[in-house]
Formats: C-alpha cells, structure tokens, sequence
C-alpha cells in the first residue's frame, strides 16, 4: 500500500526541500522504497539538496510528455538503493505539467514504491496544483514566524478544500533559546494557531546548511536535526515517538511531550 | 504511378519534399523556356517555406541536358534563397550516397563554422547552437550549453555541456575553469564526481573534454593534449 | 487584553502570536472592508424595520470564537447595535 505525500509550505524558504530530502532519505533508511519527485519546475533544487545533479539526463516533464519512458528520468540515490529521485525541469516552466497528467504519473509510480514524496514549490499557484493534484496526505512545513504561518494557513485552508485525507505540521527552525527568552513562538504557540496535528519539531541548525552543502542529507546523524527528522520518518509509517528534547530545560520538553500526546 | 504521373502532370511544375531535400516533377512536353518560367513562379511562391534552407534536389519526369539542369538551378536560386548543396538523380543507391555526402558536410560545416556568445549563462538558460560555440563568461549551474559542434567557455563551465549534438564523437568541450556538472560529447556522457571537488582559485589550469575509445577524457590544455586528441 | 498588559511589556513572541491570531480571523473569512461595510448597511436597513438605532454607533467585527463541533476556534460576527428606540417593535 503506497502512500503519497506532498510537503508543502506556501511561504518559500521555511525548508521544504530539505525537509523532503530528509523525509525520503530517513523513509528509505528504514526500509521503505521511496521516490521523491521534485515539482518546482523553472527552480529545481531537491537534486542539489540530495547531490545527485550531476546524474540528470531526463526529467518531470520529459516524462510528461512521454519523450523518455518513467524509468529512464528516475535518478537511484548515491547511498540508498531503494531511493530514487525524479528531477525537476530547469529550462521549462509550471505550465509544462497539468495536474492530470501528474495523477496519472503518480498512479503509475505507486505500484513500485512504498512512499512518493512531492517537494511543492513555494506559492499557491499551478505548481502548488500540480504538486498536490495526485496526494494522500500533506505534510505542511512553518517556521515559527509570524509571515510562515500566515501563509501556511493559507495553504491549510486550500488543502481542506481539496479533501486531503491527512495534514501533518512540522515546524521547522526552532530556536530554544529565543523561545526561552520568550522571542520566538513556541511550539505550543504554532500548533494553537494552526490546529492541525503536530508531526514534529525540527530545530534551527547549522548542521543542515553543512549538510547541503555536501549534498547528503543529515537524517539520522546525531546532530539534533537529524535526530528529530528520523523521529518525523517513524511517524508518517505509524509509530509513536516522543517528540525530541530541543533545549536543555525540562519544562520546555514536559510541555512539548504533552502537546504530544494532546493529539 | 503512370496514372498519378498523368493526373499531375495537368501543372507543369511540382515540387515533393522528401527527409534530405526536394523532388521536383516537370511536365516532360512543354517548351524548355515556357518550364524555366514555370518554375521562377512556384519557387517565388514557396520562398518563405524555403527560407535560407540547405538541400538536396532531384528532379523527375523529364529528360535534362547538364545545361538545363543548371539553368534550372540558377531559377531556383534566383527566386528561392535556397541553397542547393547537391542535384541527386532517382537511383536509391546513388541517393543513399548523396545523403551521407550530405550529412558529412553538414557535420563539417557545423563544425567549421562557429559563433560566440558574450555574457553569463544562469541556471535554466539554455543555449543551443548548430554550430561550435565560443562562450565569453561563465556557464552557471543548472544553466546548459547544446552545441553540434564544439564547446568552448572562456570563463568557468559549472553547468551542462552537450558537444557534437548530432552524434560527432570528434567534437570537443574546453573551459578555462573545468568544473562541468556534466558533459555530453556525441554520444558519450560524463558526469562530475560525487566527492565535491576543491576549487584551485589561485592556479590557471584550463581543461579540455573530448573523446577516446568511448569514454571522456579531461586533460590540462597544453601541446601534448592536442597532439594526443584524434 | 486585561489592564495588566499595559504594565507587562509584552514578549516579541507572544505579540507575535497574537497579531497572527487578528491577522488569520479576516485571511480565513476572506472579508475586505468594502465587503465589511456593505454587510453593515444591511444591517442598518433591516433592523432600522423593527427599531430605531443609532447608526453611528454601530459596530460590526469578525472575531474568533470556540468551535463547538471541531477543536479549535471558528470565525464568528460579532455586532454591537446601540438601540435609541424600541418604539418601532410592532410588526407592520
């Protein structure tokens, strides 16, 4: 039984190719085949968040237009081979795809792969159409900032619109310290505003600009991030994980396992 | 055929393109004048459709002295910027020959002949020559360079390279900073590393890309290189 | 916003959350002024049938308020009338 998922945002540069990235590689790691399909065509990044864009020779839309067969445009991860990777056109725009024809890709995609994975682009327009068009569920990425979480209800509303059957927060970048000092919203703060189940907790750190840099996603490294993207990939298969201790005060981590259990 | 050959030769002039070029039918009876007029106004008609296009020419139907054939020629010529590259007769097998003579002299002609290009090259830009390219700036990631002929970059090549785009394995792809995510030269592909690589920003060290024995082979620009390319 | 708020100086996050929470009230009931206004006239006019009002003094909002159903909160209209004659009660 495949799932698809799209990781969305409508606010750009919260992390949603990163967190793509570190979804499908943690996904992978526990087994599972995973595809991750770049959506953002005109600006595609997960290949170079991933370091696979040196493999590309087709893509999305010479899929789409039936110039190449699925399988040729499929890119197979440098360490896992159960993950692959469906580029993204550069040289094209949204309007290369329609959301017809990107169901029709993904029924085809699900009968070879336990998860497909979408990487949405930022705004609400085609792309955003097309990347959620043949979607399960949405995983929906903020950051604990007044303009993300504006826009992140924007696309919570448009998502419900579309019957999704499952939408899943992550807040993204979290800096304990400023929660501390009462600077930042917290957890608690985001998911009261936007009232959708809590998936996880991803923390603001330096470890996942080295790890772009390097092309090799951090899930599952001991860095806190990669500690707390594994921790969102044994949630989306079903298993219940504490949420992570982000900050050292234990208050702090009291309150974020009973937002856990709250939903 | 003798029936359809009757039914058309009511015009006296017909012209049939094929994959190479055209065939042109000329009515077999009327006066050589009267056909030279003719065909002056079907090829005035149809000189958009030709626009500056390179082909071959067969003609059908009619007995031609060599000096008829050419001022037939010089007709079309005249009233069609069409470039004549060769008259091919409707033997299959001198055809066969023709094309290849063809398509070999397009190759060399791409080749040959070249263009440049002044500025950066961004992600998604593409830029796609039919003939060798000389680039004046950098070639950006993401950003692509398609060439039927050879590559060269007077600045650093991050992005694509596609080389000898119709199948010239002898095309070549040269940049004064080497750091292609891939190249593509004929029909062999190279990609770059996986390990990211060190930039050298102090040492001037330009490359050149061409093929040997199937593979890509990158080599420092020096005299040695050249003399070892084929 | 309770009287002690304006001794407390408030943290950037918890003002924050707050601008968040009056900004999504109208993003989600998708309410522009023009359309507030015109929903106010109507007001007037179909009140104004049964009662004298003060017009002036008419104050209408979009707030959020406990949904029963879901958890969390729903838009809700909020209007405060100021009535100066209830005179007209008899139904015409």
């Amino acid at each position: 039984m495949s799932e698809v998922i799209v990781i969305t945002s409508g606010k750009g540069g919260v992390g949603k190719t990163t967190t793509t990235a570190n979804v499908g590689t943690g996904l992978a790691m526990l087994n599972k085949k995973v595809i991750l399909i770049d959506t953002d065509i005109g600006l595609r990044n997960l290949d170079v968040v991933m370091g696979l864009e040196n493999r590309i020779v087709y893509n999305l839309v010479d899929v789409v237009e039936g110039s190449c067969r699925i399988k040729q445009a499929l890119i197979k991860d440098k360490r896992y081979p159960n993950l692959y990777l469906l580029p993204s056109a550069q040289t094209r725009d949204k309007t290369s795809v329609s959301p017809e024809q990107m169901k029709k890709l993904i029924e085809e995609l699900r009968e070879d792969f336990d998860y497909i994975i979408l990487d949405c682009p930022a705004g609400i327009e085609q792309g955003f159409k097309n990347a959620i068009a043949g979607a399960d569920r949405a995983i929906i990425v903020t950051t604990p900032e007044v303009s993300a979480i504006r826009d992140a209800d924007r696309i919570i509303g448009l998502l419900e619109a579309n019957e999704l059957k499952r939408m899943d927060l992550i807040v993204n970048r979290l800096r304990m310290d400023m929660v501390k000092r009462g600077d930042m919203m917290s957890i608690d703060d985001v998911v009261d505003i936007l009232a959708i189940n809590l998936i996880g907790a991803v923390p603001d750190d330096e470890n996942i600009v080295i790890s772009t840099n390097q092309g090799e996603p951090l899930v599952g490294n001991d860095s806190l991030a990669g500690k707390a993207f594994l921790n969102i990939c044994y949630r989306i298969t079903g298993e219940e994980v504490p949420l992570l201790n982000l900050g050292e005060n234990n208050n702090i981590w009291n309150k974020l396992a009973s937002l856990f259990k709250k939903n | 055929m003798e029936e359809g050959m009757k039914k058309f030769m009511k015009q006296p002039v017909i012209i049939k393109s094929n994959p190479y070029g055209i065939m042109v039918m000329l009515e077999p009876m009327i006066p050589f004048e009267q056909l030279l007029t003719e065909i002056a106004e079907k090829f005035k008609d149809s000189s958009k459709f030709f626009k500056d296009a390179k082909m071959a020419v067969s003609f059908e139907g009619r007995e031609l002295t060599i000096e008829e054939e050419k001022k037939i020629l010089d007709v079309i010529t005249e009233n069609a910027s069409i470039r004549i590259l060769c008259v091919i007769d409707k033997d299959k097998e001198r055809e066969e020959t023709f094309k290849k003579a063809l398509d070999e002299a397009q190759k060399n002609v791409k080749i040959d002949g070249g263009q440049y290009y002044k500025g950066t090259l961004r992600s998604g830009q593409v830029l796609e020559t039919e003939s060798s390219i000389i680039i004046l700036g950098d070639v950006n990631p993401g950003a692509t360079v398609i060439s039927t002929g050879n590559i060269v970059v007077l600045g650093a090549l991050y992005g694509m390279a596609y080389a000898g785009g119709s199948g010239n394995n002898k095309a070549f792809v040269a940049a004064l900073d080497m750091y292609a995510t891939q190249i593509r030269i004929g029909d062999v592909m190279a990609r770059s590393s996986d390990k990211p690589v060190k930039r050298k920003k102090s040492k001037f060290d330009p490359k050149i890309a061409y093929v040997e024995s199937g593979n890509i082979y990158i080599d420092s620009i020096t005299k040695e290189a050249f003399s070892d390319m084929q | 916003m309770s009287i002690m708020d304006f001794f407390k100086r408030k943290s950037s996050g918890d003002v924050a959350k707050d601008r968040l929470k009056l900004l999504l009230i109208s993003d989600r009931a998708n309410c522009t002024p023009q359309i507030m206004e015109l929903i106010k006239n109507d007001i007037i006019q179909v009140i104004s049938k049964y009662m004298e009002i003060d017009a002036e003094g008419l104050d209408i909002q979009i707030t959020q308020t406990e949904s029963e159903g879901r958890n969390g909160s729903v838009p809700a209209l909020y209007a405060n009338i100021p009535i100066k004659d209830l005179k007209h009660s008899k139904v015409n």
